[in-house]
């Protein structure tokens, strides 16, 4: 499993680490350069004393000046270039290339001649047998003039063995890497406490979340001591929170909405296969047609349910085709013309036979359907129900169904749409489900339109559809 | 025993009806809360099923108004509603019970029984005066052990005389509480029930009479071998 805490602590100590090893490798590189620095001086100082001389046999000779100091790791009781002295020099005729000088401590082996230039002095490591690696310095000594009749060349080369700068280069890398092992051990606990602290508010966070107790959602996240860095992260899941809440509330609401609208039907079944099995000379054939009411009553809910879930679920179909909007609505008033006679309910259509709308049929269909009973449902006898058609413009309006409803009061309208709502709690001679508002709304908002509803001074419910668009007869 | 149901559903109201008939109560009906209250206000109502949700009136306005009016009538709510909030509401608006739909009818009739004879400060479901045994809930009556066979009439009125043993009850009571319908003055349907239940748990000579007529008072089912107040 990632973990932010490890991950950062890892690229942390890497990082750091790598810093750590790259100031010791810069330490290293300038102490061994100081140090061969010192080395080169030295031996440029002994070279620079070197004089060419001659012998008494006419051949070259070379002697070194005294220096008037020690140079450091020698022993001051050992002379230079003598047995037990680690300088060297070798000298060597720069026209024949033969031997003229050499230290006395040197075995038979010659230390080695490089290519150098005129004037210039050349720097070199190499090793000498039975002494190991050392240092040397390659330069060209001259007497008398620089050409012809008198003139001496030699190859001068000084070298110091390098055991002292080599221990003490070998010292500063163990130091530098205890150091640095020492440094990324710090580094490590220093990373992990910043880490662990830098991170609390996020245990915090998650503190609070876990306290969150799965049946009550309803918590106010405590950002007052989060940094503002998870302020944001913080109110975010509060309002994520508080919308679950709202959705579980929703959930629950429904739920016990379902279960009591099944109650009453179902209690009214139970009681009469009870009553008809304990005393069948009270039952009678007109009990199998209530049972039938009864069934297809709880059918019905049962398929407006569905029917809303596949509309919000979005399991049905959204396209618009042109549809004539006179013809539809009278189409949809059909299965209603019946109850709205026997009420004396007149139905007024108030929309041209011109008009059609872009719309998908099915949905407007349902829209319709549900508005048109609920009209006729509540109107008072002898009322009227009026269609028409708001233009907004040439290509826009909006659908008005508008009818009275004495028994509605003012706050009931908000509640118009909600499942399983009815004016009247005790569903007394209830012909619908409670749902059919609440199909048309969704239906509505899947076609990317609204219902409103409103209600006048008068108690004239008046529902609206829109924004409808017209295709023609406007 | 009568009882009044108030219940919006037809088909509830009228499966109700049947069963509480067929246990032997006079039973009214009315589909609507603002009835349901006149009605229970104004007849003598051994308990009264109310259901919650109804036209005119809910049903928690008409226990209240029912109780601020210092009526004791039992009322058992009968409701679709219920959460613990919703029975909580009921038994402090003044309800005796809540019964939750869908209920068992063998149930809901045991709690109207159970009420009925809290009404006359009756624990027990046998009722008993002297070596006369009622079993209400079997709906068999001994009498010194010998079983006495009465219609379903006669056990109304038997038990509604023993529920209120030593105590005049009136024939207008015995009608109220016994007969559905409204029964003419000059009827003699209680008489007849009297003189056929002292027959029958009569029928032995020796056996001490337990009816009496008290003139201008009623009858008193009473054991009077006994010293006054031992029933």
């Amino acid at each position: 499993m990632r973990s932010i805490r490890q991950s950062l602590a890892k690229w942390l100590v890497l990082w750091i680490s790598l810093l750590w090893a790259i100031s010791g490798v810069g330490i290293y590189s300038v102490q061994k350069s100081n140090l061969e620095s010192n080395l080169d001086r030295n031996l440029e100082t002994l070279a620079d004393k070197a004089r060419v001389g001659d012998l008494s046999d006419g051949r070259t000779a070379l002697r070194f000046v005294p220096i008037g100091f020690a140079f450091p790791a020698t022993d001051p009781g050992v002379p230079l270039f003598e047995p037990g002295s680690n300088f060297f020099f070798q000298a060597w005729d720069a026209s024949s290339g033969r031997m003229v000088a050499q230290s006395n401590n040197l075995s038979t082996e010659p230390l080695q001649w490089r290519n150098v230039g005129d004037g210039e002095r050349l720097f070199w490591n190499d090793q000498l047998s039975g002494v190991g690696a050392i240092r040397s310095i390659g330069l060209h000594l001259r007497r008398g003039p620089a050409q012809g009749r008198g003139a001496v060349r030699l190859n001068l080369v000084v070298a110091n063995d390098r055991a002292f700068l080599d221990a003490r280069l070998k010292q500063l890398v163990v130091t530098l890497l205890i150091a640095s092992l020492c440094g990324v051990f710090t580094t490590w606990i220093i990373v992990r406490t910043v880490v662990e602290r830098g991170l609390s508010p996020l245990n915090e966070l998650g503190n609070q979340l876990s306290a969150v107790d799965p049946q009550h959602l309803r918590l106010q996240l405590s950002s007052e001591h989060l940094p503002v860095e998870l302020q944001p992260v913080s109110r975010a899941l509060t309002n994520l929170i508080e919308r679950m809440e709202e959705g579980f509330e929703r959930e629950r609401r429904f739920s016990g909405d379902v279960a009591h609208e099944f109650r009453t039907p179902i209690a009214e079944l139970r009681a009469m296969a009870e009553v008809a099995m304990r005393w069948p000379h009270r039952a009678s054939a007109d009990d199998y047609q209530e049972v039938l009411s009864i069934s297809v009553q709880m059918e019905e809910v049962i398929e407006a349910l569905l029917e809303l879930s596949r509309v919000e679920g979005g399991a049905v179909t959204k396209a618009l085709s042109p549809i004539p909007l006179q013809a539809e609505i009278l189409r949809c008033w059909e299965p209603y013309s019946e109850r709205a006679a026997a009420k004396h309910i007149e139905l007024f259509c108030d929309v041209a036979e011109a008009v059609v709308i872009n719309a998908n049929a099915g949905m407007l269909n349902l829209i319709l359907k549900n508005l048109l009973e609920n009209a006729v449902e509540y109107s008072p006898e002898g009322e009227r129900i009026v269609v028409s058609l708001e233009l907004h413009g040439d290509q826009t309006g909006w659908l008005a169904i508008e009818n009275l409803a004495s028994n509605l009061q003012f706050p009931d309208v908000e509640h118009l749409f909600e499942r399983f709502w009815r004016g009247d709690d005790s569903r007394t001679g209830v012909r619908h489900t409670g749902l059919g508002l609440s199909l048309a709304y969704s239906c509505a908002r899947t076609m990317g339109m609204e219902l409103l509803a409103s209600l006048s001074d008068t108690r004239e419910l008046t529902i609206r559809m829109g924004t409808l668009t017209l295709v023609s007869g406007s | 025993m009568r009882a009044l149901i108030v219940e919006d559903s037809d088909r509830l109201r009228e499966s109700l009806k049947v069963a509480l008939q067929e246990s032997g109560f006079a039973v009214d009906v009315v589909e609507d809360g603002a009835n349901g209250l006149w009605m229970a206000q104004n007849h003598d109502y051994d308990v009264v099923l109310l259901d919650i949700m109804l036209p005119e009136m809910d049903g928690l306005t008409v226990l209240e108004r029912l109780r601020e009016s210092a009526s004791e009538t039992k009322v058992i709510v009968i409701s679709a509603k219920d959460t613990v909030r919703d029975r909580v509401m009921g038994l402090n608006a003044g309800a005796d019970d809540y019964i939750v739909k869908p209920f068992n009818l063998e149930e809901l009739l045991a709690r109207v029984r159970a009420q009925s004879r809290r009404t006359y400060g009756k624990g027990s479901a046998v009722l008993q005066v002297a070596d006369l045994k009622m079993d209400t809930v079997k709906k068999k009556v001994t009498r010194a052990g010998y079983t006495v066979d009465l219609t379903s009439r006669e056990f109304s009125v038997l038990e509604y005389l023993m529920l209120r043993a030593g105590i005049p009850v009136t024939r207008t009571e015995i009608e109220a509480h016994i007969y559905d319908d409204i029964v003419s003055p000059m009827s003699n349907v209680v008489d007849s029930a009297i003189y056929g239940l002292r027959k029958k748990i009569s029928s032995d000579p020796n056996s001490t009479p337990l009816i009496h007529t008290r003139r201008g008072q009623g009858y008193t089912l009473e054991d009077r071998t006994l010293p006054e107040g031992r029933q």
